[in-house]
């Protein structure tokens, strides 16, 4: 088969293609985040949605829950399993030279790039995380997801905004 | 705090139709538009090759929105199905209760 040119791909956090993998309360859309999809594709990034742990995990019905409460050996498996079944396919983008970039959400227990919900003694109803006040209230932490040579480039989309993360996209 | 949103319709599409090659894209409709139009989430189908731990990972993400019926050849096969699921249809008022949310109508005929 011939070789073609190098492409953008985007590797897009689950729920920004599928408002049903959030928990209740937190889908701002029915179905797609349309800003997200129409900023990439407009910049010409083909798109590639990854598997999101909480829904595979846990379900449509599951709670609002912190890191802490999903920290689990358990979960890890989980985790390790979607990372398996998706990791071939970013492989095929990276050996070809495709341009990757990858949009986290930040908040998410999982896959926040930046920031993800957490309080170790959590184990009840969270409350949304607010930067003053409430001290019972989970907090976002910093996942120190620092760049890495050879890794994708990240980038956020909370708040539905792009071009948050560690750099602009192109 | 916002009441809850989703649309409780995913919608599997084939890489085919989220990524239509350049010479295809004019012909082919607007899939995630419409799916947007809609109410759908999509589950993104991977495209050809050998992707089993990714289409099982996929199925997993279905459970509970997609609750498709097994139809078997016999009252056995369909019992057994019922138990394989037991959740309700997602547009079904016993689907959505509790959850704040009211069942999205019905998809058009022949939609």
């Amino acid at each position: 088969m011939e070789q073609s040119a190098p492409r953008k791909v985007a590797l897009v956090a689950n729920c920004l293609l599928n408002q049903n993998a959030k928990v209740c309360q937190g889908a701002h859309y029915r179905g797609l985040v349309s800003p997200v999809v129409e900023a990439l594709r407009s910049r010409g990034y083909l798109l590639q949605q990854l598997p999101c742990p909480e829904l595979a995990f846990a379900g449509v019905r599951r709670w609002w829950a912190v890191y802490e409460q999903y920290d689990t050996p358990a979960y890890r498996a989980h985790c390790r399993r979607l990372a398996q079944a998706i990791a071939p396919l970013i492989e095929q983008h990276l050996r070809r030279g495709d341009e990757v970039i990858l949009i986290g959400l930040d908040g998410s227990p999982s896959t926040g790039v930046r920031f993800t919900s957490s309080r170790p003694d959590w184990g009840g109803r969270p409350n949304r995380p607010k930067t003053t006040g409430n001290s019972a209230a989970p907090r976002c932490v910093d996942r120190g997801t620092g760049g890495r040579a050879g890794a994708p480039r990240v980038a956020t989309a909370a708040g539905y905004g792009l071009g948050t993360g560690h750099g602009p996209l192109r | 705090m916002n009441s809850d949103a989703r649309g409780w319709r995913m919608a599997l599409v084939p890489d085919a139709l989220m990524n239509p090659p350049d010479r295809a894209g004019a012909a082919l409709p607007d899939v995630l538009g419409v799916l947007e139009a809609s109410g759908y989430g999509v589950l993104h189908l991977p495209p050809p090759g050998e992707h089993s731990l990714l289409l099982a990972v996929i199925a997993d993400q279905c459970r509970g929105v997609c609750a498709p019926r097994l139809c078997g050849g016999g009252d056995r096969d369909a019992r057994a199905a019922e138990r394989r699921a037991p959740l309700a249809p997602p547009c079904s008022p016993a689907a959505t209760q509790g959850r704040g949310a009211t069942a999205p109508p019905p998809d058009p005929p022949g939609g």
